[in-house]
């Protein structure tokens, strides 16, 4: 919050926008992929613990169907949607660019 | 917030829409183009450009208090999701936190809590969902939920607002100018954090737009943060009746829906969005002292590696100081009583200040520091005495110190020397060249966007009436 790190913070991201090929694609290449991967990761472990693990621990507010399963599986679509849009968007933004 | 809406209902829903949407609305028309025309890109560069010295030094001290107190709350809050989970103590849980936070913030940094911000956004949101779509299927839906509840105010925003007979205890006066002008122009306006985010952007237009985007996740976790308090309280009645207990609202309906594997998810989701918190009222600390503090006032001319020593120094004593404010949210009926009772304090007498440097060419630096000093201690002194706590004062608190806040800046700046017009260039609305943005998608106007988002809280405004 103080001048000296917000200058400096706004002057990481003016650099990016000079040299777009490099930093700025990385970056948002780069957080996507994390939470991509994170999410594929929670979702993977969520689907396995649905498929092997069927008895046991029942919450008090049984729905009736695999919890874990069920929501292990959109985890593993949305997981695969960031993913995609992530690989997608630095192409996109190039196209863009070559097109002006 | 889930710990609001089983003490007070949907009002609590009005943090999330008039408590912001209008707030970030007006950032992204009127203040993102006059910050981009602007010399200054922070809190303590305007103040001291603008005012003088000792508004910048008032203002620092303030912040890294206030900063310091809300990482007490984050930690608190992580801490509950802990002694729920693991079994430990209150005290055990508190230092457990403590030390996760203290080691990635020492290893990671800024960036760390950065990445960690984005992060548990997705999180959360993966999180809550499920609960609120299980929690309503499982209840009835939304007339279910009405039922098993049968408190019919707890389902209105606004009917009950005439008077004070409502959860809030507070009436619409002070819901629309103390929560949605001053607490939330206050912090949409001046939190500067949010505005360099979207100062970051690649060119005005992006940056217009970013608040206007943010706005609609805002107006989804209205919903998302509210529900689940309300299906804890409808599922586990009684059990939550107490105030600290409502506390752990949301971990509570996890534990009553959630299965092994999927809980473990849903906890870690809220532990990542109390730690993000936590990390970023902590490295906002560490900067604010170091370099807004002991800089100026204790070490001027020292090396950079000495700075940066004595920000990770700052970085643990903010942690341990955190411990100590931890304990001070145990004594109020929820969290978010204590959040309010802090944001009508700070941010209240400052969005006061920066309004009248901004607009008003006649504000002197005595009269800007008066004010902030007038307005703080209003806040302070009123609370002090009152010890209330309530949502609905906490607005009324904020209204009047803002109010107090202005009447003594004007006042003592009548009464004072203005800068002169060449100094006050770049920093004031008149004297500031401002820049038209170029957006040729329609559907990205800043304007179209602001008229989306602001029709949709009307709509839900109206359908929660």
């Amino acid at each position: 919050m103080t001048e000296e790190h917000q200058t400096e913070e706004h002057h990481e991201y003016g650099e990016e926008e000079r040299v777009p090929e490099h930093s700025g694609t990385n970056h948002s290449m780069a957080i996507g992929f994390y939470i991509a991967a994170l999410i594929l990761v929670y979702g993977v472990t969520m689907v396995l613990t649905g498929m092997f693990s069927s008895s046991g621990s029942e919450p008090e507010g049984d729905l009736g169907f695999n919890v874990n399963l069920w929501w292990g599986l959109v985890m593993v679509i949305s997981g695969c949607v960031i993913l995609g849009m992530t690989l997608a968007s630095p192409r996109r933004r190039s196209a863009r660019r070559q097109q002006q | 917030m889930g710990a609001g809406a089983a003490t007070y209902g949907i009002m609590q829903a009005h943090y999330y829409w008039i408590g912001a949407i209008p707030a970030m609305c007006f950032v992204a028309l009127f203040m993102i183009p006059f910050y981009y025309a602007s010399r200054v890109h922070s809190v303590p560069g305007f103040l001291k450009l603008r005012y003088n010295e000792a508004t910048r030094g008032f203002n620092a001290i303030l912040f890294a208090i206030f900063m310091l107190l809300l990482s007490g709350i984050n930690m608190f809050a992580m801490a509950l999701v802990f002694q729920l989970l693991l079994g430990w103590s209150l005290t055990a849980s508190i230092f457990l936190s403590a030390a996760i936070v203290l080691g990635y913030v020492v290893m990671g940094g800024l960036s760390s809590s950065i990445y960690n911000e984005v992060l548990q956004f997705f999180l959360i949101t993966l999180g809550l969902v499920p609960l609120v779509i299980f929690g309503l299927i499982d209840v009835g839906g939304l007339s279910g939920l009405k039922e098993s509840i049968s408190n019919p105010q707890f389902f209105h925003v606004w009917a009950n607002t005439g008077s004070t007979d409502n959860p809030f205890a507070v009436q619409w006066f002070y819901i629309v100018f103390g929560l949605g002008l001053v607490q939330s122009f206050g912090y949409w306006c001046t939190d500067f954090l949010v505005v360099q985010r979207a100062l970051a952007a690649e060119d005005l237009a992006a940056s217009q737009r970013t608040p206007l985007i943010a706005a609609f996740p805002k107006l989804l976790y209205g919903v998302l943060a509210i529900f689940p308090g309300l299906i804890a309280l409808s599922i586990l009645g009684p059990k939550i009746a107490t105030a600290a207990q409502a506390n752990n609202a949301v971990p509570y309906a996890m534990a009553y829906y959630f299965p092994t594997g999927m809980l473990g998810f849903g906890l870690t989701a809220l532990l990542a969005a109390f730690m993000s918190g936590m990390a970023g009222n902590v490295t906002a600390f560490n900067t604010v002292w170091t370099y807004d503090i002991y800089k100026p006032y204790i070490n001027r001319d020292a090396t950079d590696r000495h700075y940066l020593n004595m920000g990770r120094i700052a970085t643990v004593a903010g942690v341990l100081l955190s411990i100590a404010t931890a304990y001070l949210a145990l004594g109020f009926p929820t969290i978010i009583n204590y959040v309010q009772v802090l944001h009508g304090m700070f941010l209240a007498p400052l969005f006061g200040t920066f309004l009248l440097g901004m607009f008003w060419t006649r504000t002197t630096g005595w009269g800007g520091f008066a004010g902030l000093v007038a307005g703080t201690s209003y806040g302070l002194i009123t609370y002090l005495i009152t010890l209330d706590s309530g949502l609905g004062a906490s607005m009324a608190r904020a209204f009047f110190a803002w109010i107090v806040c202005l009447t003594v800046t004007i006042a003592v700046s009548l009464v004072t020397q203005p800068k002169p017009d060449d100094e006050l260039r770049g920093l004031v609305w008149g004297l500031t060249e401002q820049k038209e943005a170029v957006e040729e998608t329609w559907y990205k106007k800043p304007w179209v966007l602001a008229v989306i988002v602001l029709t949709i809280t009307v709509a839900l405004n109206i359908y929660f009436w």
